[in-house]
């Protein structure tokens, strides 16, 4: 079945979102709403941020071309101005429209997410990271979150004398941990062995958020920039004896022309593809013209594994059944005294099978007129 | 229990050999019937065979945990896959192919006939070459034959195919072979399993080397 089909906010994840948003505000995170539409302008300067440069467009009567929005971020950043010294965190649930998997068509995607923008600092980004998990425990499924820093990889790629093609293709190998790949792409371009030894090594490195930095030293300590050691310390120091279930991946590579810093994706168990996605978006924030930076993740709602059905529930407590020979105000009575104590009721003339009922009340002529 | 999408058809044979080889066998899968899908509880792997094509969408999609692809069919539609392992197997090459003696006129679009038509786009978008793309889905050797196009993009074994049709490789695109392919949620949940089978088999495949050189 293809997971995006026949999917709306409304329709797929009401409990779960229920919950998501009140764990966002257990973190200070406050609901915010942005129009369906966007000017297409937004996006037209902001490609290269989008993950398609496909928008659905249309023109409104004022001859003002405007897009079905491809993306909440961009229209969250334009909408909340930049205010020294504060935070500003916001949650949304909003759709997204894009072309997506499996025949690249436009789908409307519903996305529960949040945004942490303004002047932060390593605790801002922790928490995300935190919240990132306690959604992901929220799932009605086993989950795992996976995490890296983008400064890890741009550390080493700065030793190489590598092109924008070279780097787009070590992203890409990386990504998709195909060691043979990187192997043939450095004998290729005979780029320094010593650098493709330690990416090697970071595929193989599997650690908690706490143990990062010192695994980091000792396999690749002289070859990382010192600032993005630093920046893993106090996040290492922060993490230090949590729950958190983050573990380091280098294969995390979300989009580096969006993102800067920490990076992280969840998934589920039974979802094919990841779940969640975040990370710090500083460049985002710059290209925006604004100061400050930021921080978020969405859950892709369409993806997350539905909770499992209570085998029988029914669709209704009460069936009431009722012909032509049955006063109405005898039924509007009934029904009234069913549901006022708490049973769902309803009406129809003859048994629908289609329907699961705990119960069948039967005013028909001849019927025993009792539930 | 790891899922196991494997290609029908020769590489998907010499495949099984290999995984049975690294200890990965399936005696169920020896003696074939009429089903689909067969399992070794004991070693925890459940195969089943797909056409080559459709390999990459099962693991995509989670249906599979692991698979064999060749790197054409992953090169053409950059599924989001992990792809963990080179098998040597199947090894050939994509080459941009034409008659004998083809001299490109570069100012007009070369027409290229292919089935692999992202690959091609690519390739001539990274020459800064203007192509006039056409998709077929099978004899592409017959397009320059008949003017269809100038050359062709396509995989290529021994040549013999294109020698019978009176056409030579002009320019090798990049070596394929087949690739051990993971669904990325997939090694998250069953990390030990996929890496002991990836292991497995990446030491098979230095035996094999070893073997045979």
């Amino acid at each position: 079945m293809n997971p995006y089909e026949n999917l709306t906010p409304e329709k797929d994840s009401g409990p779960l979102l229920s919950r998501l948003h009140r764990l966002y505000g257990l973190h200070g995170y406050r609901p915010f709403r942005v129009s369906r539409f966007e000017k297409y302008e937004l996006y037209a300067a902001c490609k290269d941020f989008l993950v398609s440069d496909r928008v659905l467009t249309f023109t409104d009567t004022d001859g003002e071309l405007l897009a079905l929005k491809p993306d909440v971020t961009l229209s969250i950043l334009r909408a909340v101005p930049y205010r020294p010294g504060i935070r500003q965190r916001l949650f949304y649930h909003e759709s997204v429209y894009r072309p997506g998997p499996p025949d690249g068509r436009f789908r409307e995607m519903p996305q529960s997410g949040v945004e942490c923008i303004g002047d932060l600092d390593d605790f801002d980004v922790y928490e995300i990271l935190r919240l990132a998990d306690d959604c992901l425990r929220l799932l009605p499924c086993e989950t795992a979150l996976s995490f890296s820093h983008l400064g890890i990889l741009r550390s080493l790629l700065n030793l190489l004398p590598a092109d924008e093609n070279d780097r787009a293709e070590i992203l890409r190998l990386l990504s998709s941990r195909s060691i043979h790949g990187l192997s043939e792409l450095f004998r290729r371009r005979g780029f320094d062995t010593a650098v493709f030894d330690t990416l090697l090594a970071l595929l193989g490195l599997e650690c908690s958020l706490s143990e990062l930095p010192n695994r980091l030293r000792s396999l690749a300590g002289d070859r990382l920039e010192e600032s993005v050691l630093q920046e893993l310390d106090e996040l290492a120091a922060l993490a230090e004896g949590d729950d958190c279930r983050a573990r380091f991946d280098i294969s995390v590579l979300n989009d580096p022309h969006y993102y800067n810093g920490l990076v992280f994706r969840g998934y589920a168990r039974g979802a094919a593809d990841k779940v969640l996605s975040g990370g710090r978006y500083d460049r985002l924030v710059r290209r925006m013209g604004r100061s400050g930076g930021a921080v978020g993740f969405a859950v892709y709602l369409a993806l997350v594994p539905s909770e499992a059905p209570e085998v029988g529930s029914p669709d209704a407590d009460v069936m009431v059944l009722y012909d032509e020979h049955t006063p109405l105000t005898e039924l509007r009575r009934r029904c009234e005294a069913l549901r006022a104590s708490g049973k769902r009721v309803s009406t129809q003339y003859r048994p629908d099978d289609s329907l699961h009922v705990s119960e069948i009340l039967d005013l028909r002529e001849g019927g025993d007129g009792h539930a | 229990m790891l899922n196991i999408a494997l290609p029908k058809g020769r590489l998907g044979d010499s495949v099984y050999a290999m995984l049975r080889a690294a200890g990965y066998g399936c005696p169920e899968l020896e003696h074939p019937d009429r089903r689909l899908v067969f399992e070794n509880t004991e070693t925890g792997v459940r195969y089943f065979w797909v056409k080559p094509s459709d390999v990459t969408i099962y693991v995509e999609r989670g249906a599979a945990d692991l698979g064999i692809a060749g790197k054409d069919i992953l090169l053409e539609n950059r599924p989001e896959l992990y792809e963990l392992l080179d098998l040597g197997l199947g090894v050939c090459r994509m080459a941009v192919a034409g008659p004998e003696g083809f001299s490109d006129d570069r100012s007009r679009p070369l027409r290229v006939a292919t089935k692999f038509t992202r690959i091609a786009r690519d390739y001539y978008s990274a020459l800064s070459r203007d192509v006039d793309l056409i998709h077929l889905n099978g004899s592409i050797e017959l397009a320059p034959i008949l003017g269809l196009s100038d050359v062709i993009v396509d995989i290529v074994e021994t040549g013999r195919t294109l020698r019978e049709n009176g056409l030579v490789v002009l320019e090798t695109v990049c070596p394929i072979s087949a690739r051990l392919v993971a669904n990325p949620a997939s090694c998250h949940f069953l990390a030990g399993e996929v890496r002991r089978l990836t292991d497995a088999l990446a030491a098979q495949i230095t035996q094999e080397v070893q073997d045979n050189a």
